[in-house]
């Protein structure tokens, strides 16, 4: 066993101690991965993905280099262990993995011409400041062009910095974005509760209720209210875990 | 040791490996045993491979935690941290190349240690440390099974698992003192 001291690198993420707090961030990791694909003279962009694009499964011509395809989403995956931003549109790139085409590539590289604007950006956890869970919750209503499902998005914050995030796709097709921002908000409570278990089993009491954020007033009075309505009967049982 | 009968031993493979420095030079030249695992039988040569990792998610609620109570953070990484598990079951191997018996060359060898390569290796490697952590006072978390604590008089110590990385913290600065030393004393 090698005592290698302070904390500096961890499974390719540098840590840095400084007076403020600690910083997370996978500057080297972004480089070697602009350098590896040959994008490190890309133009920055500010933007990861384009807004209001429709990306489907079956246009465009088929990549002579599927294999390249993988590889570039899968170190692009890694990178969202410090970087919460990319993640939902690193995430919709990855559902072209089977059988990628020409725009799927290009909208790859936006996303890493955006790696490169900004490659010095992490987390941070400020030093001494309180602790407290909160977390967010939001939708995107049947954004899949082809299966027409949603994607569930919420993030919590541990004091000042981010420490869970998720966007994934729903598995069923919703009609109402109520059902969706109610499953996405389901989602953020189950995930809720095993942060609050693992705080509890760091000795961290948590005497509040966790605040989770949603931007849908029907799901939120929903939750609030079980009124089993007959529009709402579609939305199975199990869902009302909330 | 001869080999017993109705045991098929199970083949290895020298794997060399060039360690470079990142100016390009040569640092070490590297060569690793490994057994070849595929050709290992499920329940007779082993049943149960899963071997938890921490959630990236705990390392991160962690690094959180120490910045906000201005806890210190401390690395420490094991080597060839495989080759220190103990093995569930009896397995014999071909005698590897280079290191053959003169006198009795149909000799097989009895595995004492778990090596690269086998099914059950990364368990075993986990089940070490487990029982090393815990007979040292430390507790499994029930959240995540690679995150283990220490309470004692209000105070924490705190040891996360990443296969071979340990990143120790806490405010309990005697006990992670501790921790260390035996850990280093432990294993070699």
């Amino acid at each position: 066993m090698k005592e290698l001291g302070q904390l500096k690198h961890f499974l390719g993420i540098e840590v840095d101690h400084t007076q403020e707090g600690i910083f997370l961030y996978q500057q080297k990791y972004s480089k070697d991965l602009l350098k590896k694909f040959g994008m490190l003279k890309c133009k920055p962009i500010s933007v990861p993905m384009e807004p209001n694009t429709k990306i489907c499964a079956h246009e465009g011509k088929v990549l002579e280099d599927a294999t390249m395809y993988r590889q570039l989403v899968g170190t692009l995956i890694y990178l969202t262990l410090t970087r919460p931003d990319i993640s939902f549109a690193v995430g919709v790139m990855s559902r072209y993995m089977q059988n990628p085409k020409k725009p799927h590539l290009e909208a790859v590289r936006r996303i890493l011409r955006y790696v490169n604007s900004m490659l010095d950006h992490g987390i941070m956890y400020k030093r001494g400041g309180e602790c407290k869970l909160v977390g967010y919750c939001d939708a995107d209503y049947a954004g899949d062009h082809d299966t027409r499902c949603s994607t569930t998005r919420y993030i919590f914050m541990l004091g000042s910095g981010a420490i869970s995030w998720c966007s994934k796709r729903q598995p069923t097709v919703s009609l109402s974005t109520t059902e969706v921002e109610y499953r996405a908000a389901v989602m953020a409570a189950q995930e809720s509760t095993w942060l609050m278990q693992l705080l509890e089993d760091l000795h961290q009491l948590i005497k509040y209720p966790i605040p989770l954020y949603c931007d849908n007033l029907s799901a939120i009075r929903l939750a609030d209210n079980l009124v089993f309505h007959a529009r709402i009967k579609h939305v199975e049982v199990h869902y009302h875990f909330i | 040791m001869p080999k017993p009968k109705d045991v098929k031993p199970i083949s290895y493979k020298w794997v060399y490996k060039i360690k470079c420095r990142t100016n390009g030079s040569i640092e070490r030249h590297k060569a690793r045993l490994v057994a070849r695992g595929f050709s290992q039988q499920y329940g007779l040569d082993y049943d149960e491979t899963f071997s938890p990792v921490a959630k990236l998610t705990t390392v991160r609620v962690l690094l959180a935690l120490a910045a906000s109570k201005n806890w210190n953070l401390w690395q420490m990484d094991v080597k060839n941290a495989f080759l220190h598990g103990e093995l569930d079951r009896e397995i014999y191997m071909d005698q590897p190349m280079g290191f053959q018996s003169q006198d009795h060359p149909e000799y097989v060898c009895k595995l004492r240690k778990a090596l690269y390569g086998l099914k059950q290796t990364p368990r075993a490697w986990y089940g070490k440390i487990v029982e090393f952590l815990t007979h040292s006072g430390y507790l499994v978390t029930s959240a995540d099974a690679s995150l283990f604590i220490k309470a004692k008089e209000e105070k924490l110590a705190i040891v996360l698992v990443y296969v071979d990385d340990l990143i120790i913290t806490g405010d309990c600065e005697e006990e992670i003192f501790r921790t260390k030393r035996i850990c280093q004393f432990n294993f070699k």
